[in-house]
C-alpha cells in the first residue's frame, strides 16, 4: 500500500497569531522535503503531522486516519525525530530504546539490536546517552523513530548542530531509510534538501509558497540570479542595494559577487544557472518590495 | 496498554535507582530507624515480632517524609529534557503514561523498602544471636506498610500531577501528615500506638481492633486507588509538554 498525507484547508492558530495558514497539500511517496527559513510554521507543521498538535481548523489524513480523531493509529504508523529532544541521561542506548519498544509493544529485543546496527551505535549500546556527542544523540533519535519500521518517517532539522562529517552521513542514512518508506524531511538548511528531496513545499510565514518538484522550483528561479566582477567598493554597495547578496569570492585583484534579484540588463553582470539556495532565498523575498 | 504501563514503570525504575534521590531514600528510610531502634546489647533485642511491627511503623513514617521528594523527581526529568514529544509520538496513551509513572515511583519505594529489610534482619547476628525471620518482616510489610504507604504516594502524586508545583507537592503531604491524628481513625495511613503495642505483644487482637484494622487498610486501598484515578483524569498533556 503506498502511503497517502493529505492536509485539507489546515490553520493552526496562537491566540492571533497564525503559525499556519489555510494549508493544502498531498504529500507523495519518496523523499519530501518541507523548507522554510525559522519561524515559519515548519515545526508546528510537523507537530500536527504526528499528532502532538490539534489543527484549529481542517484536517489532516494519513493513510486514511484523521490525525486530529486516530491518533493511535497514525501514531502506529509513523516514526518522528522532533528538532530537539533529549533523552533521560541515566539511561544507556539500549536502556532507551528498550523503553520506546516498550511503548510500541514491541517484544523482539533483535529489533533494538538492528536499529542500533542501522544507525551505527551497536558497540556504545551500553554506554549513558549522557555522554553522547550532537550527533550520536542524532542517530539515536533516529534509531527509535525507525524501530516500530513506520511507514512514515518524518524527521524535522535533522542536521541542525552537526558538524559537516555527520551532516552527510545523516544525509545518506536518510536516503537509504527512504527507499522502504515514506520521509518528510523539515529543514532551514537547502543543502540537505537539495541532496536528498525529490519534492518540495516551501513554506514561509505559515503559507505555502510552492508545491512540487525541486527542479521546476529551481528552475523558476532562472534569470533570477546573476555574477558580477567587482573591483571597486563603491560598485559592492551599489549591488547591495539593488540585489541580496548570495555569495561573495574575493580574489587578489577582484571580488566574485553572486546576486538574486529581478534585474535590468543595464546593471551588466552574467545571469548564471539558479541553484536550490539562490531559488530559494529569491522566492522567501519575492513579496518583499526591498527586492 | 499494560505492556506501556511495564515499559514507562520500568524505565522510570531505571532512571531512579540511578539518581541521587534514591541514595536519600535509602538513608532516610532504611538508616534512620536503624539508628534509633538500633539495641545496644543483646538483652535489648526485640522480639521477631516487635522487630517486624517497628520496622514496618518506621518505613511509614519515613517513608512519609521521603515520598514527597520522590514524587516531584518523578517529572522533572521529563520538564528538563523533551522525553515527553518522544514519548506522546509513540502510541501511548496519557493514562497508561500517568499510571506507568506512579507505579514506577512506587516501586522504587518498594526497592529501598524491601533492601531496608537486610540489615534489619541482622541485627542479632552482632550480638551472635540467630537473625530475624524475614517472613515475618514481609507479613507486617504487607500488612502494615504497603496500603499506608500505597495511599500515601497516591496522594503526592495527584498534588504534583494537579498542581505540578514543587512546593505544594512537598508541603500539601507533609501538612497531612503533621495532622494525621486529627483524621478519623479509618481514615488515617499511621495505626494508632495502642493497636501497634498489642500487635507487638504477640496476644490476639480483640475483635473490634481486627475490625480497625481491617476496614483502616481496604479503606486506604479504595481510597489510594480513587487518588490514583482522579490523577489520571487531572493529568494535562498539554500543561506537561508545556504547549
Amino acid at each position: 500500500m503506498t502511503n497517502k498525507i493529505v492536509f485539507e484547508n489546515v490553520s493552526k492558530s496562537y491566540g492571533n497569531f497564525k503559525a499556519l495558514d489555510d494549508i493544502n497539500l498531498e504529500i507523495p511517496e519518496g523523499m519530501f522535503g518541507l523548507l522554510g527559513p525559522n519561524g515559519a510554521g515548519k515545526t508546528t507543521f510537523m507537530k500536527i503531522l504526528v499528532t502532538l498538535l490539534d489543527p484549529s481548523k481542517g484536517k489532516v489524513l494519513i493513510n486514511g486516519h484523521d490525525a486530529a480523531n486516530d491518533k493511535m493509529d497514525v501514531r502506529n504508523i509513523i516514526g518522528f525525530l522532533p528538532q530537539e529532544f533529549s533523552i533521560y541521561p541515566q539511561l544507556t542506548a539500549y536502556e532507551f530504546l528498550e523503553y520506546i519498544a516498550g511503548l510500541n509493544g514491541i517484544k523482539d529485543k533483535s529489533k533494538i539490536t538492528k536499529a542500533l546496527e542501522q544507525v551505527n551505535l551497536l558497540d556504545v549500546k551500553n554506554k549513558k546517552v549522557g555522554g553522547f556527542s550532537g550527533g550520536m544523540k542524532r542517530r539515536l533519535g533516529i534509531a527509535q523513530a525507525i524501530l516500530k519500521e513506520p511507514k512514515i518517517l518524518i524527521v524535522d532539522e535533522p542536521t541542525a548542530g552537526l558538524d559537516p562529517e555527520e551532516r552527510i552521513r545523516f544525509r545518506t542514512l536518510l536516503v537509504e531509510l527512504s527507499q522502504k518508506r515514506s520521509v518528510i524531511l523539515s529543514t532551514h538548511i537547502v543543502e540537505d534538501i537539495s541532496s536528498t528531496c525529490e519534492n518540495i513545499a516551501f513554506i514561509v510565514r505559515g503559507s505555502m509558497k510552492y508545491i512540487g518538484s525541486t527542479d521546476v522550483f529551481i528552475n523558476k528561479a532562472k534569470g533570477k540570479v546573476r555574477e558580477f566582477v567587482v573591483r571597486d567598493t563603491r560598485d559592492l554597495s551599489a549591488i547591495k542595494l539593488k540585489y541580496r547578496i548570495i555569495s561573495l569570492r574575493r580574489f587578489s585583484d577582484h571580488t566574485l559577487v553572486r546576486v538574486v534579484g529581478d534585474y535590468s540588463s543595464e546593471d551588466g553582470g552574467k545571469e548564471v544557472e539558479p541553484n536550490l539556495e539562490e531559488a530559494y532565498v529569491y522566492f522567501m523575498h519575492e513579496d518583499d518590495p526591498d527586492v | 496498554m499494560y505492556d506501556q504501563i511495564l515499559a514507562v514503570a520500568k524505565t522510570e525504575w531505571r532512571c531512579q535507582v540511578k539518581s541521587w534521590v534514591f541514595r536519600i531514600g535509602l538513608l532516610i528510610i532504611i538508616g534512620v530507624p536503624l539508628v534509633v531502634d538500633l539495641p545496644s546489647s543483646a538483652a535489648d533485642l526485640l522480639t521477631t515480632k516487635s522487630a517486624g511491627i517497628c520496622y514496618s511503623h518506621g518505613i511509614v513514617m519515613m517513608g512519609s517524609c521521603f515520598m514527597p521528594l520522590l514524587t516531584i523527581t518523578i517529572f522533572y526529568k521529563d520538564r528538563v529534557t523533551s522525553m515527553p514529544v518522544l514519548i506522546f509520538s509513540q502510541p501511548v496513551s496519557k493514562t497508561s503514561f500517568v499510571l506507568g509513572k506512579f507505579f514506577g515511583m512506587f516501586s522504587v519505594y518498594m526497592t529501598i523498602v524491601l533492601l531496608g529489610i537486610l540489615p534489619w534482619i541482622s541485627i542479632p547476628l552482632f550480638f551472635g544471636e540467630m537473625p530475624y525471620s524475614p517472613i515475618v518482616f514481609i507479613y507486617f510489610l504487607l500488612i502494615l506498610s504497603l496500603p499506608s504507604m500505597f495511599y500515601f504516594a497516591c496522594l503526592c502524586y495527584l498534588v504534583e500531577v494537579g498542581f505540578g508545583k514543587t512546593i505544594a507537592t512537598i508541603s500539601i503531604p507533609l501538612i497531612f501528615l503533621i495532622f494525621w491524628e486529627l483524621l478519623p481513625g479509618f481514615a488515617s495511613h499511621i495505626l494508632p500506638d495502642y493497636i501497634l503495642g498489642t500487635m507487638a505483644a504477640g496476644s490476639p487482637l480483640p475483635p473490634d481492633m481486627l475490625q480497625f484494622i481491617i476496614i483502616n487498610r481496604l479503606f486506604l486501598i479504595i481510597a489510594g486507588i480513587g487518588l490514583l484515578y482522579i490523577s489520571t483524569r487531572a493529568f494535562s498533556l498539554k500543561k506537561f509538554m508545556g504547549m
